[in-house]
């Protein structure tokens, strides 16, 4: 039930964020509000301390989740964007070479050609085929003497494909460049040991399938590499300074933290730890499944990404041949209560590769509390608009 | 408690080390840092002598970063401190 509205609504966007979140999340919110929200690191009284405890926890609770062994190499960030952000423009210098591939955000795209216009930075994208599979020979090729970083998200949020984590970094390591991996999809639904996959970079969203709310994320960073901060401030700590501290997190922490949040954070991961990011993987590529099987006799509709079968995360796009891909998110939204994301996602370069440049595709995502009935809905409700068409 | 000062640049760190020696069951006080060590950080944990190698261990394998661990140098407390660590 959506309160907004009053009318149950069928969220599958969890892709962009996820909703409803557990209540534990929103307890340990509404403790963390009520009892313990002083400002952390900006004093020493116990409120403040322990506030400051809220932050740390959270911290070890992702150590955990992502093979970090220490947690002071986790630095908390507003959303995936600015984890991106601190990582690439932290990390590049004039005259470096990045390679990146035709399915990224606008997340890594935009500040990677930010970086190309105004700091010399030098940049190939890797081709990917139709169901998003990156020619690994061709990233190989483009390695170049002053490639600094390869970088790739782990999962496309158009296709819901799932990268190669090993085998490039394999490639940047042998290379000698670092790997940043993008995991907006993949956190909280895929396996992902950072030590294990020999990435050097992990930018995470808190409020997708980590479950916490809007508003939290975060970057590792493995402890050889030292960014430029892009935020310099206030950190509580060294105040006599006039330089930004070199402690981590404090490096790359300035300002007030969003304190609140990270509880509620914490909260999502210690869910997420307890049912197992790749048993809820699992029941979500299972739901992909039978949705695909269904909507693959709907006429005129195209479904994207990988094939029946093969591994993919909790997202499904299509289009419908006649019609505009705004025009079924509304009707699904206006007619069925169903709520799916239309348009080109933030990634056009993936919509290339797709061919979905002109349509632009719906995309329908899943999280943990997407059921059956759901994907039923859903359902007739594609057979229903493309018997319109 | 502490005839031994831990100080911190980061009250991250200083948390760090407090789950830590908690976890591990090592005796310690956490106190404001003393004004004569100069630290980034507004805490410090204090603990006895005998914790000493234990505490030591514990930054070394956590590597926790650490501003330094002091002992003091006159019976007050209060006067100038020694850097042990
Ligand atoms: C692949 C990918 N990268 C980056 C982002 C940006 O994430 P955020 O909204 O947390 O900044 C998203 C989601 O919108 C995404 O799907």
């Amino acid at each position: 039930m959506n309160r907004a509205s009053g009318k149950p609504v069928i969220y599958l966007d969890h892709a962009a964020t996820s909703w409803p979140k557990p209540n534990s999340v929103l307890e340990a919110m509404r403790h963390s509000m009520l009892e313990e929200a002083a400002n952390p690191g900006r004093g020493g009284h116990r409120m403040a301390i322990a506030a400051g405890r809220v932050l740390m926890r959270t911290r070890m609770e992702l150590a955990r989740l992502f093979g970090i062994s220490n947690p002071s190499d986790i630095a908390f960030m507003p959303n995936t964007t600015a984890a991106l952000n601190q990582a690439i423009k932290g990390l590049l210098r004039p005259g470096d070479h990045v390679i990146a591939t035709m399915i990224e955000h606008n997340s890594v795209r935009r500040p990677l050609e930010y970086m190309r216009q105004e700091h010399g930075v030098q940049i190939d994208y890797v081709q990917v085929d139709e169901t998003g599979k990156i020619d690994l020979l061709q990233l190989k090729s483009l390695c170049r003497a002053n490639t600094r970083l390869i970088v790739c998200n782990h999962s496309s949020n158009l296709l819901g494909n799932v990268l190669p984590l090993t085998d490039i970094a394999e490639i940047a390591r042998s290379r000698g460049a670092f790997f940043l991996v993008d995991a907006a999809q993949s956190a909280g639904v895929m396996d992902i040991d950072v030590g294990a996959s020999g990435i050097d970079m992990l930018a995470f969203p808190g409020h997708k399938g980590l479950l916490g709310p809007q508003g939290t994320g975060g970057l590792y960073i493995h402890p050889s590499i030292d960014l430029v901060p892009l935020i310099h401030g206030g950190t509580g700590s060294q105040s006599e300074e006039a330089n930004q501290p070199s402690v981590r997190p404090d490096r790359y922490e300035s300002g007030t933290p969003n304190t609140v949040g990270i509880a509620g954070l914490g909260a999502g991961v210690r869910y997420v730890r307890s049912e197992g990011p790749a048993a809820i993987g699992r029941r979500e590529w299972e739901l992909t499944q039978s949705l695909m099987e269904q909507l693959s006799s709907v006429e005129g509709l195209r479904l994207l990404g990988p094939q029946l079968g093969e591994p993919r995360t909790g997202i499904v796009s299509f289009t419908l041949k006649g019609m505009d891909s705004a025009e079924i998110a509304f009707r699904l939204d206006r007619d069925y209560g169903i709520a799916v994301r239309a348009g080109y996602h933030c990634t056009p370069l993936a919509h290339h590769s797709a061919n979905t440049s002109i349509s632009g595709a719906v995309r329908s995502s899943f999280g943990c509390t997407t059921t059956r009935a759901d994907i039923e809905a859903l359902i007739i409700a594609m057979r229903d608009i493309a018997a319109s068409v | 408690m502490g005839a031994r000062v831990m100080a911190f640049d980061s009250s991250q760190q200083a948390l760090r080390a407090e789950m830590l020696l908690e976890e591990r069951d090592i005796a310690f006080d956490m106190i404001p840092t003393p004004g004569a060590i100069t630290a980034g950080c507004a805490l410090s944990l204090s603990f006895s002598t005998e914790e000493l190698g234990r505490v030591m261990a514990v930054v070394q394998e956590e590597h926790i970063e650490i501003r330094g661990i002091f002992r003091a140098s006159d019976s007050s407390g209060e006067g100038s401190f020694e850097q042990l660590v």
